[in-house]
């Protein structure tokens, strides 16, 4: 017996299909491209201040007074201070009050402040879209929800979806053509698209349904919530004499779980009698973001919070950060996780590009649409080049960028020669970019990972430069 | 060692079901199913190796690798139709339109969410696990049927159906929740 949708729910799904991609493709756009990019994170953080000293192996006693060096240093109010402590994905120290934040030298001695001020800007693009963060938070997790809406449709309205899973027609007609890309990419990606919907819906959907759930268990203590699922804050009393012992307290993470490796403490309630330190330990082949142990100021074991060997929710939910920025299992796997999300963006504008091919006109949002989806890296690009190279401030000018992309595409009027002009320049601006970097930095930018971030930058140049050049090609032949 | 056997037993069955798309030598029903218990088999023999989170996850991934693979062997590049450019029209914004859409906005966010939520706290509530468990449950399926349910409000040619169906949905896993 086949299961064939009838071509009613297939016309129906179609048009609920594009419906609700229509009304999120941009958006998605943005944040797929930027998620894309955000799996490197840590190797942008680096490369942004490549002259940082990196090491794996440290004396954790070194943090004792480092911290309290920080918290000296600032004279603003704090309640939590972060320590980072080296490891393979991040081989630097670092101390972080609330405000700020500097990197540890192996003697325990401050050094230079922490700025991954481009970095912040594609993070923030990707989980707040540059919105204030509470209601882009949220913003972005509607998207999370439509995309899982997108694939629930795409299934349902295609269905030749998985007899035509390896036909891939290119060039031909313009929209047979992005069909088709539309639809491979979509159909091989499903699992990883659902599940990058999934986690990504759970960061801003956690803290709006929590006062439901709060109200359903515990008559609204939403702190109760957060105590079933995160564990209880310790209640202590306790007469600060001398700073934290956070070396102990690593020490003794080290020997009570020894496969594990601890890469993180944050001090809570800093410098009162209830100041207790969290120490995350990351463990091998787990998808938990950490274990966490408990200590008092003195740097006596309290509890953990379980998610290692806890309730099965408690491991699951810890485990969707991970899950969403393919932080584990080294870079073969966030290399997979780029490529698919770069599939993920192919299939967000692709899926626009459709809407517009099956009009029977072309208006205004023609150029825009193409403005915009080619202004997007030159933005980034720029941006990158504005704060990293000349210390400007760029996120209003990401923005601005993308909008003076789609003013000269509106200028132009030609999508294709729109899209060479905006590939020139993003090769340009990536060249730049490198050049600047290296400028600054001399040859800091050509070890560790800046030099690895400097050549992915340089690449992208080159396949936009062949891309232009190729694109040139054809319209000198229309 | 682990990964390479699971890595070629899912492209053998990718190459499997790609054979009989192809209907090239090995093709039928017989390898159809043999192609996709292969791919199962990876999935097993990827947990083996790396445990069930990341053997879950690598067998995902590499599915969409393999799969990947075989679409760039099957690429075809067709002459270009390039039909004249159309001249650029004046955006045309159709008011009568705003309506329709208004109510799809109500339905899809409003309504579908309040069902998702509510529904899926009830759904996990009802489950016989202990609270942290349904809590987790609960977050992780609000987006599936959020997105199931705007679906359905998007794809019905009458509106008013789901969001009928829905807002009676919500009202009474309310009900159930709270009274």
């Amino acid at each position: 017996m086949k299961i064939i949708p009838s071509p009613a729910l297939v016309r129906q799904s179609l048009a609920g299909h594009s419906w609700l991609g229509l009304l999120a493709g941009a958006l998605l756009y943005l944040v797929c491209l930027s998620g894309t990019l955000a799996v490197f994170y840590p190797e942008f953080e680096r490369w942004e201040q490549p002259r940082v000293p990196e090491y794996l192996e440290v004396d954790p006693g070194i943090f004792d007074t480092a911290y309290a060096e920080a918290l000296a240093r600032d004279p603003a109010a704090t309640e939590h201070v972060f320590i980072g402590l080296p490891h393979g994905d991040m081989p630097r120290a670092t101390v972080s009050t609330d405000n700020v934040g500097w990197f540890v030298h192996r003697d325990g001695s401050l050094g230079e402040q922490v700025a991954h001020d481009w970095t912040h800007i594609l993070l923030d693009l990707h989980l707040f879209l540059h919105l204030p963060e509470s209601f882009g938070m949220i913003v972005v997790s509607l998207l999370g929800v439509i995309l899982c809406g997108l694939i629930i449709s795409g299934l349902l309205a295609h269905p030749r979806l998985f007899k035509d899973a390896f036909s891939l027609r290119l060039r031909g007609s313009k929209r047979m053509e992005q069909v088709d890309i539309h639809n491979r990419l979509s159909v091989w990606g499903t699992p990883f698209h659902l599940m990058i919907g999934i986690t990504g819906a759970y960061f801003g959907l956690a803290m709006l349904i929590l006062p439901v759930i709060a109200e359903v268990y515990y008559e609204g203590d939403t702190d109760r919530v957060m105590a079933t699922l995160f564990g209880a804050e310790p209640q202590l009393e306790q007469t600060l004499e001398r700073p934290a012992a956070v070396g102990r307290a690593v020490r003794a993470v080290e020997e009570m779980a020894a496969d594990s490796r601890p890469f993180y403490v944050t001090l809570e309630e800093v410098g009162t009698p209830q100041q207790f330190m969290l120490v995350g330990a990351g463990y091998p082949r787990r998808l938990i973001y950490a274990e966490q142990f408990r200590f008092d100021s003195a740097g006596n074991y309290l509890d953990k919070a379980g998610f290692s060997d806890g309730e099965a929710g408690k491991q699951a939910i810890f485990s969707v950060y991970r899950l969403h920025f393919g932080h584990f299992g080294g870079l073969p796997v966030k290399f997979a996780y780029a490529l698919l999300g770069l599939a993920l963006t192919v299939v967000a504008v692709s899926g626009v590009n459709i809407w517009l091919a099956r009009r029977k006109h072309r208006d205004l949002l023609n150029p825009l649409w193409t403005g915009f989806v080619w202004g997007a890296p030159l933005a980034l690009a720029v941006s990158a080049l504005a704060q990293v190279v000349f210390g400007i401030p760029a996120t209003a000018l990401f923005w601005i960028t993308l909008l003076l992309c789609g003013c000269l595409s509106r200028l132009l009027d030609d999508d294709r020669r729109t899209r060479r002009q905006l590939l020139w320049y993003t090769a340009g601006a990536a060249f730049a970019l490198v050049a600047g970097h290296m400028a600054k930095f001399g040859s800091h930018a050509v070890g560790g990972a800046a030099l690895w971030v400097n050549v992915a930058w340089l690449t992208v140049a080159v396949i936009f430069c062949l891309a232009a050049t190729k694109a040139g090609t054809r319209l000198s032949r229309r | 060692m682990y990964s390479l056997i699971a890595m070629m037993a899912a492209l053998i069955g990718v190459a499997g079901l790609y054979s009989s798309w192809r209907r090239l030598a090995l093709a039928g029903p017989g390898v159809v199913a043999g192609s996709w218990l292969l791919i199962v088999l990876s999935g097993w023999i990827w947990c083996l190796g790396w445990g069930v989170e990341f053997g879950t996850v690598f067998a995902c991934l590499a599915l969409s690798v393999a799969g990947g693979v075989f679409l760039l062997l099957n690429y075809e590049v067709r002459e270009r139709k390039s039909p004249r450019p159309a001249d650029t029209q004046q955006l045309v914004i159709n008011p009568r339109t705003w309506g329709r859409h208004a109510l799809l906005s109500i339905i899809v966010f409003p309504v579908a969410g309040t069902l998702s939520v509510v529904g899926s706290i009830l759904l996990a509530h009802e489950m016989p696990w202990i609270p942290v468990n349904q809590m987790v449950l609960a977050v992780l399926l609000i987006p599936v049927i959020w997105g199931a349910a705007a679906y359905w409000a998007c794809a019905d040619p009458l509106p008013g159906r789901p969001a009928i169906a829905l807002g009676v949905g919500a009202l009474l896993s309310l009900a159930c929740l709270y009274l």
